[in-house]
């Protein structure tokens, strides 16, 4: 149970961060996991890089060029449990 | 007009974007990319070699076409003088950045706008937002160019049929040279891709409205061809990007991307050929 509840709490964490993130590259006030990246959040190619070396300089990670392909980070979710495979 | 559809359409400037996303709720707008096919080498060239930039690169656009083909007509005036019923997009100053962290790419760009009680309702395609100002806040941020669209609802077979024709020709008289670049060229190549995966995009939608004629055979195996053909655009456009950003250049890496990118392009192009009805 704990251990279930501080998963949850860091999913909840990486969230939170990405969310900074996003509103940083692009503005705006808040997003929730569901949102698509291009076409709810208007993340284009460019502005996704953005996000992504945002997020690396946040977490200080360095993602493998292999886990970068946009055909599979779609939404905010995404974004999420890639950020959550590294830290 | 809706700003989820503004992030989905397959625009090269703001005011395609609106157009595009205004238009395509009242007509089937995929007749619009029948001059949409440039050949890789001529933008390539363009971008790599004569110094053109992303905002400036000539491109006949959808608009254009869309008046050729008796769809839409328009109207600038330099005096903004709102009209019901039709698309009308006004030319923004700096002001109306002033709450934003994103710039476009051209210093002319503009947003769309419909009547509202108290003002108006606002669509901006980036920063992708939508939103309402006063009439006040309209003025303030008026830049003195005023668009107006509307549906004339007279399409030329025709002129279409002759338009389609020449663009199949130029699909077939397609060669795709190898591309290798050095580095300081990135940015350019960067900007390059850019324009050509709208443009594939393009092309897709106009072969699907071409199959839906019975006009070309858009089976399976040719989505396979193109969803690869796109996958790798986008691919090869974060790659750069992300070398961009980092400030760590691998151009090795990139002309092995050039490399498979330009096999893809040959045989999309073979495909297109092979299938045309």
């Amino acid at each position: 149970m704990g251990q279930g509840n501080s998963n949850a709490e860091g999913i909840m964490d990486i969230f939170r961060n990405v969310e900074e993130v996003i509103i940083d590259a692009v503005g705006g006030d808040s997003i929730t996991a569901e949102l698509e990246l291009k076409t709810d959040i208007g993340l284009d190619s460019l502005s996704l890089v953005a996000v992504i070396v945002g997020l690396e300089e946040k977490f200080g990670i360095e993602f493998d060029e292999s886990d970068l392909d946009p055909s599979k980070i779609i939404r905010v979710q995404d974004l999420v449990e890639l950020v959550g495979k590294y830290v | 007009m809706n700003r989820e559809a503004l992030g989905k359409v397959l625009s090269l400037s703001c005011v395609e974007n609106y157009f595009l996303g205004y238009f395509q709720e009242r007509f089937d707008v995929r007749p619009l990319y029948a001059e949409s096919f440039v050949p890789f080498r001529e933008v390539m060239t363009a971008f790599l070699n004569e110094g053109v930039s992303y905002e400036n690169y000539p491109l006949v656009r959808l608009q254009e076409t869309s008046e050729k083909l008796g769809l839409t007509e328009h109207r600038y005036s330099e005096k903004f003088h709102y009209q019901k019923n039709k698309l009308n997009l006004i030319r923004v100053n700096r002001e109306f950045f002033n709450r934003s962290k994103l710039l476009p790419w051209r210093a002319d760009h503009y947003i769309a706008i419909e009547k509202v009680k108290d003002g108006y309702a606002y669509w901006n395609n980036y920063p992708l937002s939508e939103g309402r100002m006063s009439e006040n806040r309209t003025n303030e941020i008026y830049d003195g160019a005023y668009l107006i669209f509307q549906e004339k609802g007279e399409f030329s077979e025709h002129k279409y049929r002759e338009l389609c024709a020449l663009q199949y020709a130029r699909i077939a008289n397609q060669s795709v040279d190898e591309v290798r670049i050095t580095e300081e060229k990135l940015v350019d190549l960067r900007d390059a891709l850019l324009v050509l995966k709208v443009l594939r995009k393009r092309i897709t939608a106009w072969l699907a409205f071409e199959a839906d004629n019975k006009r070309f055979d858009g089976d399976l195996s040719f989505q396979i061809h193109t969803e690869k053909l796109i996958q790798l655009y986008e691919r090869i456009l974060v790659e750069i990007q992300l070398q961009i950003v980092r400030k760590k250049s691998d151009i090795g890496k990139i002309n092995e991307k050039l490399l498979q990118l330009c096999e893809q392009e040959r045989l999309w192009g073979k495909a297109i050929q092979m299938r045309r009805g």
